[in-house]
Order: C-alpha cells, then structure tokens, then sequence
C-alpha cells in the first residue's frame, strides 16, 4: 500500500533534514503506529503521502502510484484514495457535521442519492447520529474529531492516515477514537497513525516505526512506544 | 468529475449570505468604483462633444477683392472644391455681408447710419472635414488673383487645438489610472474575503477537490457580487441622468453649444451595458486570481 525508498526531506531555511533517507513499507490491510518525538519528521511523512509537500530526494508510492512524479492534475484523484484525520480537526466552520461528511463525497461527484444514505450511515458508525445538524463549534473535541473521521472514511478509501489524531482529546476520549480507527482497519482499510501518545500506542499493540530526528530507528510488529523515546 | 451548475450555484448564494460582511464590502467596492468610472465617463463623452463642435467652429474665410472678376471668383471656389481637406465651400456676397451686419448690430441702428454705402467685401467661407489642417489651406491659398485677405483666426486656432489636445490626454491618463485603481481595490477587497476563507480551500484540495470545483463557487459568487455592485451604480447613474439632464440642457444652451442629445442619451445607455458586462467580468476575474495561491496545497 505504501512503499518508501530512500526518502529525505529539507525543508527551506533547515539545515537538518526532517526526513533522513527513510526506507519504510506498509502493506494492504495494515495498522500502523508512526510515533516519535515533537520534530522527529511524523507529519512530514504524512504529508509526503497525500503530496502537500514533494521530497527532496527518493521515491514515494502509494497504492502503486508514483507519488513524487503525479501530475498535479491527478493529485486529487490521489487523495480521493486518501482519508485525512488531524489533530485539528479541519471541519469546515459554516457546515453541520452532516454537511461536511457529505461534502467530502460533494467532492468527488457522487449522486445525492448515495450521500443521502451513506452519510448518515458512516456519522452513525462514529456515534454521532444525534448530532449530524450541530455545528463544530457546537461540539466537543472528541465530537468534532469523529466527524473528522466520518468525513475521512466516508468514501471508503482503502488508506487512511491520522495525523496526532488524538492531541487535543483527553486520554478517555482518545481511547474510544482509536477502538474506531481499529473497527475501521478491521474492515480492511489501512490505517497509517501518527502520535506521539504513549497511552494508545502500548493499549494497542500493533506495528510500530520510531522516527528520531527524521530516520527510522525502530519497526516492530506488536510493538510498544518504548521506554528511551 | 461531472460539472454540477445547480450544486455551485447553490454553494454561491450560501457563502454570499453566510459571509455577508465581506460580500457586501466587495458588492459596494464595486458599485463605488463603477460608478466614479461612469460617472467620468459622462463627463468625457459631453466634454468631447463639446470640443469636437468647438474644434468644427474653426474656419477660413478669404475675402475678396471688389475688383475680382466672376470667373476668377468661380474658378478659385472649384479649386477649393476639389481639395481633400475641404468639406464645403459658401459664396457671401457684399450684399449677403451687409445683411449680416445689420442683423448683428439690430440694437445699434447709429452705428449702420454712420456707414456710407457697402463698404464689406465679398468672401468665400470654407470649412473643413479636418479643423486642425486650417492652417496649411490657408496658406496653400494665399495670393489666387481674386483674394485680397485670408482669415483663419491665427494664434487663437492654434491655442485651442493645444487646449483640446491636452483636455483629450489627460482624459486617457486619468481614465487608465481610474481603471487600474479600480481593479486593484476590487481585488484586494475579494483577496481579503478569500483570505478568511483560505482554511475552507486547503480543506477542500485535502479532501481531493479539483481546482475547478473549489474555483466555480468563488467564481460564481465574484460574478454575483460584481452584479449586484454595477447594479447599484448604474442605478445612481440613471436617477442622476433623469434628475439633472433639464439643468445640463440649459446650461449648454445658454452657452450656446448645440450638443447632439439623442445620440449622448444612445452612449449613455451603452455605458450602462458596459458597467453591468464590467462588474461581472470584474467580479469573477478578481475571485480566480485571487483564488490562484491557496489553490497551490
């Protein structure tokens, strides 16, 4: 689903690179925890992957797309493939929580039909069917992150990528969003996370890869945040 | 990706009425600076039509000797004919002069008894397709055998073509930078009113919009504010045209210029035809390129 292959990144007016030759691979159907401190390159690597910003160097695929060299005429064709969580949130203020799940499918040009049942479908599955006329400023962190997530996941995409998905929720809040970030893996989506929560990382035992100032120091399956980051 | 109109209309109107205050700032900054250009451009339409009379005005007049003969006379009137320079060519005889006089100095019968007999000479007025070539004519024509004196108001022409030719200039000057002016502050307006928006485009290109469906509501939005705007200024326009034409048709007939009113009245309502295309052109131009650096995510 993703392949890395020697990936580095400089941003303009750094000297040290935020990505350092990073070779990493994700498979179909994975969860995967990206964790590492503030600065370690996690959003940078997120970022490459929906190309908001190109690498310096390397090569970057996503389900078999050559992401670095994709006209930028297809860029939202990629990201359609995409589902975006962050952590914050990115709900548009002046839309309900039902309007912007289904303007995430507005987007992509599907039928009024289909977003008449599917959206209420997918705000149900997040738990919010309650609250689908509320604003986001009507509405908890921990409410506005799972409208995130509906409107994320709402056209199926088969990778979905979160980005310090949970920093601004508390611990109890956190937990839930990620049993849902789980569910949504079960159905057989990818699922690409990057935190630096130690709490959920070890709660969920899944694949870990450790970024230290922009270079993979660790991947482990089943893994824990680790005691020396 | 299918092409939705109803769908971008729809998102228009709700944007235009969800951010009323920086709509209604684009749809006045438009309407002002709209109507300022009609204005203006009233005024160098009536201003032009009083040079070009002024400017037709201009004439020579060649007075000739009593001792002329007749075929003398005619022969020079051909001739003058026939140049490309000339529109038309009018005989005044001595007794044609003596009438005009008289009409002139109707008030002062004194001054008419004092004369002896016909002292006028006989003349030949020619006008002129092009005013400004007064003076090579009148040279051209100096000394055929039947002309005693070529007058062509030398000195005073000159200052007014000099006049009419610095009014025009500074009339294209001003209309550009009004023009510039103008565009600038539109779209700085419509840049403002995307750049608080500028969180709801990144958001759309991360959930995979193409640029042309973030772009057609703002586009439709910038036409429907630019509209609205050239609405409102030709509608002051027209309400000052109906309220003030009696005074400015006086005023001009008291200072004796016969300005053409129905052909005005027809640039007039072109004009307004034009504001409208302008304000929508404006409005949908100004909200693309003020578009183009958030679409780069």
């Amino acid at each position: 689903m993703i392949k890395m292959r020697g990936v580095t990144k400089i941003y303009e007016q750094h000297d040290k690179p935020a990505l350092d030759n990073v070779d990493v691979d994700i498979e179909k159907g994975e969860f995967v925890f990206v964790v590492g401190p503030s600065g370690s390159g996690k959003t940078t690597f997120i970022r490459l992957l929906i190309k908001e910003i190109l690498p310096t160097k390397g090569e970057i695929f996503v389900a078999g797309q050559d992401v670095v060299h994709l006209r930028s005429r297809k860029v939202p064709l990629l990201r359609r493939n995409i589902g975006c969580v962050f952590q914050d949130f990115k709900l548009l203020p002046n839309k309900t929580a039902y309007e912007n799940v289904a303007f995430a499918l507005d987007v992509i040009g599907r039928p009024e039909r289909v977003i008449r049942s599917q959206t209420p479908e997918v705000l149900k599955l997040v738990g919010l069917e309650k609250k689908m006329n509320s604003y986001p400023d009507e509405l908890s962190g921990g409410e506005q992150q799972r409208v995130s997530l509906a409107r994320a996941f709402v056209n199926r995409p088969p990778l979905l990528l979160a980005d310090e998905p949970t920093g601004n929720l508390d611990p109890a809040i956190s937990r839930e969003l990620i049993s849902l970030l789980d569910r949504i893996n079960r159905t057989g989506t990818t699922v690409v996370v990057a935190t630096h929560d130690r709490e959920i990382v070890n709660f969920m035992r899944k694949r870990v890869v450790a970024l230290e100032e922009g270079k993979v120091v660790r991947d482990q399956l089943r893994g824990v945040y680790g005691h020396e980051d | 990706m299918r092409i939705r109109p109803l769908y971008f209309i729809g998102e228009a109107l709700a944007s235009f009425r969800k951010n009323w205050v920086m709509s209604i700032a684009a749809v006045s900054t438009v309407a002002l600076t709209l109507f300022i250009i009609g204005m203006f451009t009233i005024v160098a339409f009536i201003l032009s039509s009083v040079i070009k009379i002024q400017e037709s005005k201009v004439e020579i007049v060649a007075f000739l000797k009593d001792s002329a003969k007749p075929e003398d006379i005619q022969s020079t009137q051909n001739e003058l004919v026939s140049w490309p320079e000339v529109a038309n060519v009018r005989y005044i005889s001595k007794e044609q002069a003596l009438e005009r006089l008289k009409e002139e100095l109707k008030g002062q019968p004194e001054m008419l008894d004092a004369m002896s007999g016909n002292p006028l000479p006989a003349s030949l007025e020619i006008s002129l397709k092009n005013p400004r070539a007064v003076k090579t004519v009148a040279k051209r024509l100096d000394g055929r055998a039947a002309i005693e004196e070529i007058k062509y108001g030398e000195g005073v022409v000159e200052k007014l073509f000099v006049v009419t030719k610095v009014i025009r200039w500074a009339g294209v000057i001003f209309a550009f930078l009004l023009c510039f002016a103008s565009l600038v502050l539109i779209v700085n307006t419509i840049r403002l009113a995307i750049f608080a928006r500028r969180k709801e485009v990144a958001i759309m290109k991360l959930v995979g919009a193409s640029n042309w469906f973030v772009r057609w509501p703002f586009i439709l939005e910038g036409i429907l504010q630019g509209l609205i705007g050239s609405l409102l200024a030709i509608g002051v326009l027209y309400l000052i045209k109906v309220f003030s034409l009696e005074s400015v048709m006086q005023f001009f007939r008291w200072l004796r210029v016969p300005l053409n009113y129905p052909q005005l009245t027809q640039q007039f309502y072109l004009l307004l035809g034009y504001l409208i295309l302008a304000g929508a052109v404006i409005g949908a131009l100004g909200s693309a390129v003020a578009l183009r650096r958030y679409l780069r995510v």
